[in-house]
This record gives structure tokens, C-alpha cells and sequence, in this order.
């Protein structure tokens, strides 16, 4: 299930497109280490974005053995604008479905599930207004990670709170 | 006779599905081990290569394999002799003499000319390689500073030879191929025995991996004891013993690359209480045609193997005369090994308790053994090996620790070879009274340490755990080197290779000799993917307990228990199979389709010769009440697998 917000991610696509033809993508291999006795394995990105203008940033990691589940979560430095994530194999360009991906303009959160040991690759996208901010974050592995995946119920009520903000902007929009 | 095959046309229609080499890995680097390249390797240095001859009319021979365990088939259990398949299936004389001649008048020496028509041993200078073949050799020291040479570039057949030569081989003389046993290391051994709290911190890989646990001669009815007795009576051996059936006038062969002391063996069997009556005798199967190569007998060789295969295969068969064949742990060394000991046709039965992982075959590397093992089927010969000791992940075990590399799903050569029948190994059930906690396995399962994770990680860390206690447990998956075959086609629980199987290094590393690390920097890529969804040969056919925590004592020189490895249970295999020969009185031929033929007969009812094995995991893949990876068909009764042969 993603509930990436689509209007949202349409107005970034679209900055993206404005953003001029510089591209700076670059691979980033991301260490996970085990984290204490538990069954969770855990990395840092730390990636610099090396010119301005629109980026394809792969991380490269492991999916670990008994830790199926992952979560991809970056938070965007100064002037950097994300528009998009997808999880597959490491140079494979058929994208896994995600549980969860989040992404709005300075955030980035994902989730999948159900995945096994190998060699994988989360590849964001998005726009550099300048070269040398970085995307900060973590890729986290675990045998049981809850996805951001609503029940019925909660639908009903993020669409009625949907509603609420819609009326809220609209209203504040109005003053 | 009750498997499934119905005509010789059927048989060979199947046949022709099985055993051929994929070309998934074509183009596909392999992984080395991490070496020193010392440069060009002196030119007068002299190599012993083996050159492979193209058999005659494949097919045919797939066929007649199929023919010899089909009961409908005028060639039902008769089996070729030597000259038999030389005659039918090797190049003709005038063609292997003409190769000889090119050879030697290309300044090579032609050491051998094995009498299947299909290999040859030649010597030459790394000068007169080189200028024969267009091959570059290279001097490289190992990791822990061994001298091996290796070459940098396929070898090219001269055109002369390339109506008849298959290929060049064995131009790398580095010592790759690894012994399938293991044991429990010490620091778990004493805390096991003792009242220590925690494992040491500072313990390498290398002391887990050597320890050698002390022991007088051990209680052989304790778990991590356990002599060959015990085997015989969990796998049901004893009412074919009852019956006089023990191995008497039949012949098991042990291949090994490494030598040992013949008293081990002796003083094993007599302290277990095992009379054997069968001879034993060492041949050595030398790349340069003598008998006074230098076959390595330190326990750091390997020779710890060679003692436990001769000790387990001789005590379950004690009737069988035991013929070991040691050959040097070289690429020729291997093909010399196999083919002699094929080819010699003294052996109704054969083991290997030794192995590579089969990604680490370069594309044509393969191509000599499938007409070796196809001949060892014609001759009527099975031919057994240990399915290895990592778990799934049999490549991470080559020197790639996880997770400063991602791990890859692999299996074992030549136990993933479709006419190489697959050991795999269980763990038995358990209950281990640790000083910080009890370990319990409820039911016999996969062999695989990841049952003693949760205490490892609670008393130490998951990094500690994972660094010296991971991936350990029975090779089992799914080739991509071999097709599947045929039967194994439409049988439940047959898996195809799972996608995104690469290695890449995520933490630059450090080469540890001691521990076989190999170096590398962030980045570094060690096998592109490996194919997704290959329908691949599924590896092991049967298994048997083989975890060090519910294994055996061996005697190499002393006393050690806690041993384990599928490496004991491809020699328990032969030494069954030896005792089998016995009670059918005839080779047993190609064990594939009588076993799966069975099991699809009985499945896992009364009377059956297997036993589901149906919780657990080998690290992955994990065991169903049906074929699965982790331990194939399951156990064995080998009294009830005595009648399915006839």
C-alpha cells in the first residue's frame, strides 16, 4: 500500500522538470550493522548531493538474513527537494512493491515487508537547488517492522482528518 | 520395482533434461579468494594441466544412464566396464593419441592417458603453456602465504585440437577445494561444560573454527559422541547387519585431498567396537601420472577429513574393502582424483566429503565432470557428496564474512552436480544445559545454528553472533549452474533461485589471514546478480544428522567430539549404499530416480525409506513435509531403502 501523496509528489515532479538537465547521481553503499542482541540491523546515510539540479541517488544495502522487513526513512538538507522513492534488487530495474513511502518535499519514509536476504537498492529521486547538501536518514531491518499501512478504520479517519485540513487551508486560504 | 519411469524412450527423453550445465553463469566473474599477484610466474615453472576430450555423442550416454535403472529396458542394471565406455562414449585411440602427439610436439609432457578416452595429463613449462594456449600464468601468494599460481585468461584451444579437445584446465594451482566438517567451537564447549557466563570478546573466527575440544575416548552414546553404531541404529542399519549384511564383498571408494595416519582409523574402529574384515588401501591419484606426489596430511590440510570419512564409511560398512584416493588439492588434482577413481572402476560406491562453492566455477570449469559422473553412472556407480556447511549461503563461507558483504544464496559443487547424489545434514533434537540458559530443539530439523542465536546474541552480541557463529548449517538450495532435472520436475517443494543474490562489499575490510577474510573496499562487487527464478537443480537428495551439537567423535591423531559437517554424512551414505550393494548383489547404478521414483511412491507413509524433516530452517530455506532445500527428500531408513533395489 503507498500513500505517497499524489498531489504532492505530481507539484514535485514537476519542479523537478523545471529544475534544468544537471544530474548528479551517484551510488551509496550503506553498511548495516546488528544492533545489540536484538535482531535489528541498522545504517546511516549520509549522502552529499554533488551539483545542483535534479538527482537519481541509489543506496545499496543487504537485505539480512531472519530480518525481513524495512524501512527507508531521509530527511533532505538545505535546498534539496525529494520527489520519489523505489525499493528493488540491486541492479534490477523491476521495482518491489512498498508497504509504506511517504515522500514529501524534505522527507522520505518507506516501508517494506516481507523481504529476503540479498543485495537491494532504494532509489530516491528529487531536486539539488545547490551542490553540497546532503540526505541524512537511516535503513533500518528488522524481523517485524509495522507498516505505516492503515486498518479500515483508521481510513475512515485520516480521510475525515483529510477533510478537516482540506476545510482548515480552505479557510485559512479564505482569511 | 516401483519408480515411475515407464519405457527407455521416457527415460530418455528425461535424461536428456538432466545433467547439462546451464550457461547461467556465462559471462559471470567468479569469485576469487583474495592473493597477492606476485607478477608473471617464472616461465620455466612446470604445471600439470588436464586436457578434457569431448565425449562421444552425449545424448546417447545421458540415455543409456536412464536405461540402466529402468526395469523396462533391455540395458536394466548392465552397467559398462571401463573399456565398455571408452569404446562407446571417449574419443576414439587414434584420435586421444593424435591430442598426445600435438601435445608432445608442442614440447608438453603427456603424464597420462586415462583409459576413458576422455582425459589426458600433460606438463609443461608455464613458457610452452603460454605459447601453446595464448594463457597468462601468474605467481600469487595467499592469505596465509601460501604460493600458488593462477592464470589470468581463458585458455584458448589450439584449432587442431578443437575437433576433439573440450577444454583446457587446471592451469591454477591454488588449493580451493574446503573439507565439509565442522565443530563446536570451544569457547561454546565450555560454556556448555562450565559455569562461564560469557564468551570471550576476543576469540577469533580461526580459534572457533580449530578448536579441538578436549576429550578422553569418549562415551560414543552421548550426543556430540556419537559413534558409528549409533548411526546405524537411528537410520535403521541394523536389521541389514542383523540379516549379515555388511558391506562383504563390495568396494566403497573415499576421494580426499589431503592424507591422514592409517592408525587413526583403526584405533577409531576398535574403540567403537566396529570388526572390520574389509582391507583398506591409499591410492594416490597424482595429476603427473606417478605415485610419489605430495598429497598435504597436516590437520590444517585437511586430513582430519580424510580420517573421519575412512572412520565412518568403513565402521557402517565394516565388511567393505575401503579404497582412498588422494590427489592434491589443485584443480588438476580434482579431475585426476575423480577420473581415477571412476575410471579405475574398483569402487561400487563413492564419496567426496570435499567441495567449492559452484559460483566460484568459472563457465567452463564445469564441463570435464559431467561426463566423469555420467561414467560413474554407467559403470553403476553412485557417487555421494557433502552438500556443505553454510547453510543457504555457501559463498559467504568462501572467505566473504557477512555483513560487511551482502550475503548471497549459493549451493555446493559437486554436490549440486545432477548425477552427484547431495548429503545434507540435520540437527537432532536437543536440549543444551548452558550456563546462561537452556538451548532446546524440540524436533529433529535442518541443520542450522540459527537456533542458537537468541543465546549468542543474549550473552555476547548479534554482531558477535553473526561474525563467529554465522552462516553455519547444511548446504542446501538451488543450483544455477545445473538445470533441473528430471526428477525432480513437477515434485512439490522444488524451489527456482531466488532474485537479487549478489555480493558486494558494503565495509571496506581487512584481509585476516587467519580467518580467510578477504579485503576489500566499500564497493567493491564480487558477483553481479546471479539469475532469478532459475530452474535449477535443488540441492540435497537426503539427509542426516550432521550438527557438531549432536554429532560425533572422531580420532585424528586424538580424540575430538563435537564434530559435525555434511562431511560425515556423505561417507555414512557410501557406507550404506556399500552395505546395499551387498544385500542387492549388483551396483546400485544412478541412485536419482530410484530415490525419487520411491519417494514418490511412498512419500512418507508405512514402509517408506524417508522421513520428513518438517520444521527449521537451513538459514533460509525451510523444511516441509514434502521435497524441500534445506534437507531434500528427508532422513533415511535404510532398511526400508534396501527394497526399493532390485
Amino acid at each position: 500500500m503507498t500513500t505517497t501523496s499524489t498531489r504532492l509528489a505530481c507539484a514535485l515532479a514537476l519542479t523537478a522538470g523545471l529544475a534544468g538537465a544537471a544530474h548528479a547521481d551517484s551510488t551509496t553503499y550503506v553498511f548495516l550493522s546488528p544492533v545489540g542482541a536484538t535482531t535489528t540491523f541498522s545504517g546511516a546515510i549520509n549522502d552529499v548531493i554533488a551539483a545542483a539540479g535534479s538527482f537519481t541517488e541509489t543506496f545499496v544495502t543487504f537485505g539480512a538474513p531472519a530480518a525481513s522487513d524495512m524501512t527507508f526513512t531521509a530527511a533532505a538538507g538545505t535546498g534539496i527537494t525529494f520527489t520519489g522513492i523505489t525499493l528493488s534488487y540491486w541492479l534490477d530495474t523491476t521495482t518491489l512493491p512498498l508497504n509504506s513511502a511517504t515522500v514529501t518535499g524534505t522527507s522520505i519514509n518507506a516501508t517494506a515487508l516481507d523481504q529476503i536476504s540479498g543485495t537491494y537498492q532504494w532509489v530516491v529521486t528529487g531536486v539539488a537547488a545547490t551542490a553540497g547538501a546532503s540526505i541524512t536518514g537511516t535503513i533500518l531491518e528488522d524481523t517485524n517492522i509495522a507498516a505505516a499501512v492503515p486498518e479500515p478504520g483508521t481510513w475512515a479517519l485520516m480521510l475525515g482528518g483529510m477533510g478537516l485540513m482540506a476545510l482548515t487551508v480552505g479557510r485559512r486560504r479564505r482569511l | 520395482m516401483k519408480f515411475s519411469m515407464k519405457s527407455v524412450a521416457l527415460a530418455a527423453s528425461l535424461a536428456l533434461l538432466a545433467g547439462s550445465a546451464s550457461a547461467a553463469l556465462a559471462k559471470r566473474a567468479a569469485p576469487q579468494t583474495l592473493a597477492v599477484d606476485n607478477g608473471l610466474a617464472a616461465s620455466t615453472d612446470t604445471v600439470t594441466i588436464a586436457v578434457s576430450l569431448k565425449v562421444n555423442n552425449l545424448d546417447d550416454l545421458k540415455a543409456f544412464v536412464a536405461s540402466t535403472v529402468d526395469p523396462a529396458s533391455a540395458n536394466y542394471q548392465k552397467f559398462l566396464t571401463p573399456e565398455q565406455f571408452a569404446a562407446r562414449y571417449g574419443q576414439s585411440s587414434a584420435n586421444v593419441l593424435a591430442v598426445k602427439a600435438y601435445l608432445e610436439a608442442n614440447g608438453l609432457t603427456v603424464t597420462q592417458v586415462f583409459s576413458n578416452n576422455l582425459v589426458l595429463m600433460a606438463s609443461g613449462t608455464n613458457a610452452q603453456l603460454s605459447a601453446l594456449f595464448g594463457t597468462t600464468q601468474h605467481s600469487f601468494t595467499s592469505a596465509s602465504g601460501g604460493n600458488f599460481q593462477r592464470v589470468l585468461n581463458q585458455p584458448a584451444i589450439p584449432a587442431y585440437l578443437q575437433g576433439v579437445v573440450a577444454g583446457i584446465h587446471g592451469l591454477s594451482t591454488e588449493p580451493r577445494f574446503r573439507p565439509h566438517n565442522r565443530q563446536i567451537p570451544a569457547e561454546l564447549a565450555v560454556v556448555q561444560s562450565a559455569s562461564k557466563a560469557s564468551l570471550s570478546s576476543t576469540t577469533s573466527r580461526s580459534t572457533l573454527a580449530g578448536a579441538a575440544l578436549p576429550a578422553a575416548t569418549p562415551v560414543f552414546t552421548n550426543p556430540q559422541s556419537y559413534g558409528v553404531k549409533q548411526v546405524a541404529t537411528r537410520y535403521n542399519v541394523d536389521p541389514l547387519y542383523a540379516a549379515g549384511y555388511n558391506g562383504t564383498n563390495t568396494t566403497l571408494g573415499i576421494m580426499t585431498f589431503a592424507g591422514y595416519t592409517a592408525s587413526w582409523a583403526t584405533t577409531y574402529w576398535s574403540a567403537v567396537g566396529v570388526t572390520r574384515t574389509g582391507t583398506v588401501t591409499v591410492i594416490k591419484a597424482c595429476p603427473d601420472g606417478t605415485t610419489t606426489c605430495t598429497i598435504a596430511s597436516t590437520a590444517a590440510a585437511g586430513s582430519g577429513e580424510t580420517a573421519l570419512d575412512v572412520e565412518q564409511s568403513g565402521g557402517l560398512a565394516p565388511g567393505a574393502n575401503l579404497l582412498i584416493y588422494e590427489a592434491p588439492n589443485t584443480d588438476a588434482g580434482a579431475i585426476a582424483l575423480y577420473t581415477k577413481a571412476i575410471t579405475d572402476n574398483k569402487a561400487d560406491t563413492l564419496s567426496i566429503s570435499w567441495g567449492l562453492t559452484e559460483v566460484a566455477y568459472g563457465p567452463t570449469d564445469l564441463a570435464p565432470y559431467d561426463p566423469l559422473f555420467l561414467q560413474a553412472a554407467a559403470q553403476g556407480v553412485p557417487v555421494t557428496a557433502a552438500s556443505a556447511d553454510g547453510g543457504a549461503y555457501d559463498a559467504v563461507g568462501l572467505g566473504y564474512p557477512f555483513p560487511n558483504y551482502s550475503p548471497t544464496l549459493a549451493v555446493d559443487f559437486p554436490a549440486s552436480h545432477p548425477y552427484v547424489v547431495g548429503a545434507g545434514g540435520t540437527t537432532l533434537p536437543l536440549s543444551l544445559n548452558l550456563s546462561a540458559g537452556t538451548v532446546t530443539v524440540p524436533a529433529e530439523r535442518p541443520w542450522g545454528w540459527d537456533y542458537l542465536q537468541g543465546y549468542i546474541s543474549s550473552i555476547q552480541s548479534a554482531a558477535y553472533y553473526y561474525a563467529n557463529y554465522w552462516p553455519v548449517g547444511a548446504g542446501g538450495g538451488v543450483s544455477v549452474q545445473y538445470d533441473l532435472p528430471a526428477y525432480q520436475q513437477g515434485l512439490a517443494g522444488v524451489r527456482t533461485s531466488m532474485p537479487g543474490q549478489a555480493m558486494v562489499c558494503l565495509q571496506t575490510t581487512a584481509a585476516n589471514t587467519s580467518t580467510g577474510t578477504q579485503a576489500c573496499t566499500v564497493g567493491d562487487v564480487v558477483m553481479t546478480p546471479l539469475p532469478a527464478g532459475f530452474a535449477g537443480r535443488n540441492v540435497p537428495d537426503i539427509s542426516m544428522n550432521a550438527d557438531p551439537e549432536t554429532g560425533y567423535a572422531v580420532y585424528s591423531g586424538s580424540w575430538s567430539t563435537g564434530n559435525g559437517g555434511t562431511s560425515f554424512v556423505a561417507p555414512q551414505l557410501n557406507g550404506i549404499f556399500a552395505v546395499l550393494t551387498q544385500k542387492t548383489g549388483h551396483r546400485l547404478g544412478w541412485l536419482h530416480p530410484l530415490l525419487y521414483g520411491a519417494f514418490k511412491t511412498y512419500g512418507y507413509g508405512s514402509g517408506s525409506p524417508f522421513k520428513a524433516v518438517t520444521t527449521g530452517t537451513n538459514l533460509f530455506w525451510p523444511a516441509t513435509n514434502s521435497y524441500n532445500p534445506a534437507t531434500g527428500i528427508g532422513t533415511i531408513d535404510a532398511n526400508n531403502l534396501s527394497s526399493i533395489f532390485h
